[in-house]
This record gives C-alpha cells, structure tokens and sequence, in this order.
C-alpha cells in the first residue's frame, strides 16, 4: 500500500468535516440500520445472483460472504473512523482486488446500499441520510483506492518503472 | 575538494566539449529527477522523466528477453537523437544528438563519461 489512498481519505473527511459532523451521528444509527440488514444483505446477493460473472464469483459461499458483509455494514457504525478503521477497510480493498472482482461492482453495489440506507433513515432526518452516505462514500474510496493501487503496482511491475517515476509521468499529461 | 555535484557538472563539461554533434546532455535518476544537465531550454523535467521512463523500460525488456544487463538505447528521430545510458541502475546518462552525428565518436566520449559517472555517483 502507498499512501495516496490514506491521503485521500483522510482529505476526504476534512473536506467534508466528517468527523465533527457525521462520525458522532452514525452509532446512533446503527440500531434502525442493522434492523433492516438481513433484507439489505439478502438484496444484495440477489442483485449479484443476477449476474453471470458475480454468481460465478460468490457461488458456494454466500452464507459466509453474508455474515462478512453484517460485519462490514455495523463497522460502519461503529464510530470510530481513524487508522484501524482505514486499515481494515482497505484489507477488504485488496480481497476484492485478489478475488479479481471488477470495480464495477464495488460501484453498483454502494449505489445500491445508497439507496437502502437513504430509503431506511429519511424517517431520521437529513443529517442521518448524510451520514450514512458519507461512510458510504469513504468506504467506496477506500476499495476503488486498493484498485488504483494494485493497478499502479503492476503497471510499475510490467513497465520497469518506480512509482514516482509513473506519478511524474502522469503529471505531464 | 570538489563537491560531487561538481564533479558530475565537470565530467558533464568534459563530455559536452568532446564534439559539437552533442547538442544536449544530463544526468538522471531513476524517479525521473534531473541530477545535472546542461540542455538549455525548458526541457528539463520532461527530458528527466522521459529519460528514466526509457531506461526502465529498457531494462525491464532487456530483463525479459534474457539479453544481458541493460547497457544503453539508442534512438533516432528524424531531426536529431537520443542516446541514454545507463549508470549501474543508479542514474542515467541522456544526450541529444544532432542528426548525422558521428556517433562512434559520440559513443566513445559517452561511454568513457558513463564510466567516470559510475565512480562518482
């Protein structure tokens, strides 16, 4: 791991005072959240179920996959949004990565926890559904950030060149 | 006692007089960073990037096709050239070339100067 992906994360929570305004919020969402877990997750593995290359990817372990991802969705909740957190976000980042699970997925599938959670808390009021989204929204950067950096690495591994050397590069574009 | 940003600036003069068919030359690390040059013009960065992306690529290539340790590149435009040469993975040498350069001169002075880099790198 680079730093580029912490570096964001933690720009990402500046940028949008994360955690003085959504981080003290989202413990207290977590009961009316994981009330409704089972349905989001089932929902979920459903939506997977219907695509070919997804279904291949989790067929014979979706029980297990499941309980992962109750784990994953009260983590969000949890309150606590520095470096442990960062760091185990980023672990699932890079089993995706090596579970060769395109972004694509990562994309829709946030998009579709988006729409959950917002449909669950608008009874809470505006601030909840911005919470909920807003770690919603650093999770996803943390996972696309694991992609970006295993695609820097081996671009660096075929090419030769060192990752300061790509980044220059880059920045001549 | 000479710095050893002096004595690569010297061994960069050296080399530069040799022959007028050397129209620009630098010294490069292998994140792209210019160590010494004198290529006039606002070409520096780019030349430096460009320079250790190409000397990465070749040692990567020279690595795969199992033809030995990367030494040099040499390339040809249609109105000047590019030679680069590597400097025991630490640096590079990169000269622009006139176009009809005699380059058996040009490699000689070039090679003696990748040598003396090598000791004072």
């Amino acid at each position: 791991m680079t730093n580029i992906t912490k570096e964001n994360f933690d720009k990402a929570k500046n940028f949008y005072n994360f955690d003085t305004l959504y981080a003290p919020v989202l413990p207290g969402l977590k009961a009316t959240v994981m009330k409704h877990q089972d349905a989001i997750t089932d929902a979920f593995y459903k939506e997977l179920a219907n695509d070919e290359i997804a279904a291949k990817i989790v067929a014979g372990r979706v029980d297990q996959l499941k309980a992962t991802h109750k784990v994953w969705m009260e983590e969000l909740f949890n309150g606590e949004y520095g470096e442990a957190y960062f760091n185990r976000r980023y672990k699932i980042g890079e089993t995706h990565v090596k579970a060769k699970i395109a972004p694509y997925f990562v994309e829709v599938i946030t998009s579709s926890l988006r729409r959950s959670f917002a449909q669950i808390l608008v009874a809470e009021g505006a601030v909840a559904v911005q919470a909920a989204l807003a770690i919603l929204d650093l999770d996803a950067m943390i996972i696309i950030g694991a992609y970006h950096e295993d695609r820097m690495h081996r671009m660096s591994d075929v090419t030769g060149m060192n990752l300061n050397l790509l980044e220059t590069l880059m920045s001549f574009g | 006692m000479a710095t050893k940003q002096e004595k690569i600036n010297a061994i960069l003069n050296d080399l530069k007089m040799a022959t007028a068919d050397i129209q620009g030359l630098g010294v490069i690390s292998p994140d792209g960073m210019m160590i010494a040059d004198q290529l006039g013009g606002n070409q520096g960065d780019a030349t430096a990037a460009m320079g250790a992306a190409l000397g990465s690529l070749a040692k990567r290539v020279t690595t795969t096709l199992k033809v030995g340790e990367f030494q040099e590149v040499n390339i040809r435009g249609s109105n000047a050239g590019i030679l680069l040469f590597d400097i025991e993975g630490r640096a590079a040498l990169i000269l622009t070339v006139s176009k009809g350069a005699n380059l058996g001169l040009v490699f000689l002075e070039a090679r003696q100067a990748q040598e003396q880099l090598a000791q004072t790198i």
